[in-house]
């Protein structure tokens, strides 16, 4: 089953509102002035994404993960390229970027900065599923992205959603590149909330 | 197993459970705290980051981390000196056995010590910092004076030596315009005024030279220590009844070529220079020593009286008795100079009338300074 156009776009929509709330709370709670902004989305198969993951090289890039299971099942990842990560933790903490220090509150910073923008997109998928989801704990993990990948979105059968996030804080001249990739087991659920997020746009 | 501290609280924030961990670390007993509203026990969870990221949690959202390096704590938990302790909080939705009434169950971390560790890093890659930045300023001060003590030299040897060479074409002048009408005795006086010019134009020029071997650096080259000793044998010249020894395994390798040869240049030309017999020996030999090599110069010449051994190292130290042109007493000075600039020793071992030996150490792998920006 493939996505439509039209429902990879209210898809993107869903990111887009997800991420944003993800950017107020960071906000809210550091006072900096980041926003998140998702230009499109794309459905991949897994081949395609390992494709994609090898091309991206051995550079090692910092992951938040977090499986769910329901009627919604699979794996979101949230990654944050070496120099994009390098650039959010020293904005948000003042640490001087290429510093030891540095490398010892990344962990720490993107847990919380990933969870609260991968939090606020599956908030805002799932409320448009009916079920409850269960889900893992956060994970954090730092390796070349196909290891990634393997590791975390394994299933051949998984539809994989891939959208790369931009984000930038405005006062401090920062941007920088953050990839969301999630591997769903079914679609079914997955386009139901579509649909129910495309009747409220329409109702209005 | 690291402890940890944790408690549950229902959907209207009211405690249910508190454990044993966290009743230590808070000083909050169960019995005080169980059936509380967590949010007047502790109203800094009131603000929106907590509250509304909590509520997630009751509407069935995926679990929070609130880090240590954002908020240093979510349950004040007091350690000695006045502080709190440093935590790392996971809030994780739990259902009750129905999945019908939702919980969060929080569990804390102290993770005080790692980031006491961090801040002690931190302090030390600021002192260590420091002083580089202090060890900087310093080198490029003594560059700063190297090459001033350089342009100085340079200076001062052009300014003296011109009065000099006037000195000596005086005296010549005026020992062609009194040819036959001086006596012998102020002749010789002239010849020694002569003379007493070229030793010092000789010691100018040697300050010159050693000035020149304080600074700069030289290029490492590959080097067969024996053609380089025979390199300098050629061009010292020494008189064909003089019979040199020079050790066969004497050792190839990358080292500063210029610098080794003045060394062995000093070392070999000081042994015929002080020798008594026209049929004198050198002999030139090496010793492996794991780091370093160490080299020996011995000739069979009428030795160093002690008391003068410990100042033949000194500048414009010579115990030469003649005060010619050709020894200025700088010679063993340079040398000593190079062979510690190259983290080595020099020494001589010699008694009157037995001959002397300088022996000198000399590394494998040579380290090059950082060099000067002038």
């Amino acid at each position: 089953m493939k996505l439509t156009e039209d429902q990879i776009d209210a898809l993107g929509e869903l990111f887009n509102i997800g991420v944003g709330k993800g950017a107020d709370m960071l906000n809210q709670m550091l006072g900096c002035q980041i926003r998140i902004r998702v230009p499109h989305i794309e459905t991949l198969t897994l081949n395609e994404l390992e494709k994609q993951a090898q091309e991206f090289g051995p550079k090692e890039v910092s992951t938040v993960n977090l499986s769910f299971e329901g009627s919604l099942s699979g794996n979101a990842m949230l990654a944050f390229p070496p120099q994009s990560a390098q650039n959010l933790v020293s904005a948000l903490t003042g640490e001087e970027p290429g510093s030891p220090e540095l490398d010892s509150v990344t962990m720490d910073t993107l847990s919380e900065v990933g969870n609260i923008i991968i939090n606020s997109v599956m908030g805002s998928i799932t409320n448009f599923v009916n079920q409850r989801l269960d889900y893992s704990v956060p994970h954090y993990a730092e390796n070349a992205i196909h290891k990634l990948v393997g590791n975390h979105i394994d299933d051949p059968e998984y539809s994989i959603i891939l959208a790369k996030a931009h984000f930038s804080i405005e006062n401090l001249e920062v941007d920088g590149e953050i990839i969301l990739i999630f591997g769903v087991g079914s679609l079914e659920a997955l386009l139901q909330a579509i649909e129910a997020f495309k009747k409220k746009l329409e109702s209005g | 197993m690291m402890p940890v501290g944790a408690f549950i609280v229902d959907q209207n924030y009211v405690v249910r459970r508190w454990n044993s961990c966290l009743e230590r670390w808070s000083g909050i007993p169960k019995e005080s705290i169980l059936g509380t509203h967590l949010l007047e026990r502790f109203p800094k969870l009131k603000q929106p980051q907590y509250f509304l990221r909590i509520g997630e949690v009751f509407k069935g959202g995926p679990p929070l981390v609130f880090s240590s390096k954002f908020h240093q704590y979510l349950i004040p938990c007091p350690i000695g000196k006045g502080g709190n302790q440093t935590q790392q909080t996971m809030v994780t939705p739990v259902y009750d056995e129905e999945g019908q009434e939702n919980y969060a169950l929080f569990t804390i971390q102290d993770v005080t010590d790692a980031t006491h560790q961090l801040a002690n890093f931190r302090n030390i890659k600021k002192n260590l910092l420091g002083k580089e930045i202090e060890l900087k300023t310093v080198l490029l001060e003594v560059q700063r004076i190297n090459s001033e003590l350089e342009n100085f030299a340079h200076v001062v040897s052009h300014d003296l030596k011109a009065p000099l060479r006037g000195i000596k074409n005086l005296a010549d002048w005026i020992l062609e315009d009194l040819e036959g009408k001086i006596t012998e005795e102020s002749k010789m006086h002239l010849e020694r005024l002569k003379e007493r010019a070229t030793h010092m134009h000789a010691m100018i020029d040697s300050i010159l030279h050693y000035s020149r071997n304080i600074s700069g650096e030289l290029e490492i080259e590959f080097v067969d220590t024996k053609a380089l000793i025979k390199e300098v044998i050629e061009e010292l010249c020494p008189p064909s009844s003089f019979h040199l020894h020079i050790h066969p395994d004497l050792p190839k390798f990358n080292t500063q070529r210029t610098k080794l040869k003045q060394v062995f240049t000093n070392l070999i030309d000081n042994a015929f220079k002080h020798h008594d017999r026209e049929d004198g020996k050198i002999e030139i030999g090496v010793k492996d020593t794991g780091d370093m090599f160490e080299f020996i110069v011995k000739d069979d010449g009428p030795g160093i009286e002690p008391t003068f051994q410990k100042s033949i190292f000194v500048i414009f130290q010579t115990i030469s008795k003649k005060s010619t042109g050709d020894s200025t007493g700088i010679g063993l000075a340079i040398t000593k100079k190079i062979v510690n600039d190259n983290r080595g020793t020099i020494e001589l071992e010699s008694s009157p009338g037995a001959g002397a030996l300088f022996r000198f150490t000399w590394p494998k792998n040579i380290q090059t300074l950082p060099s000067s920006d002038h």
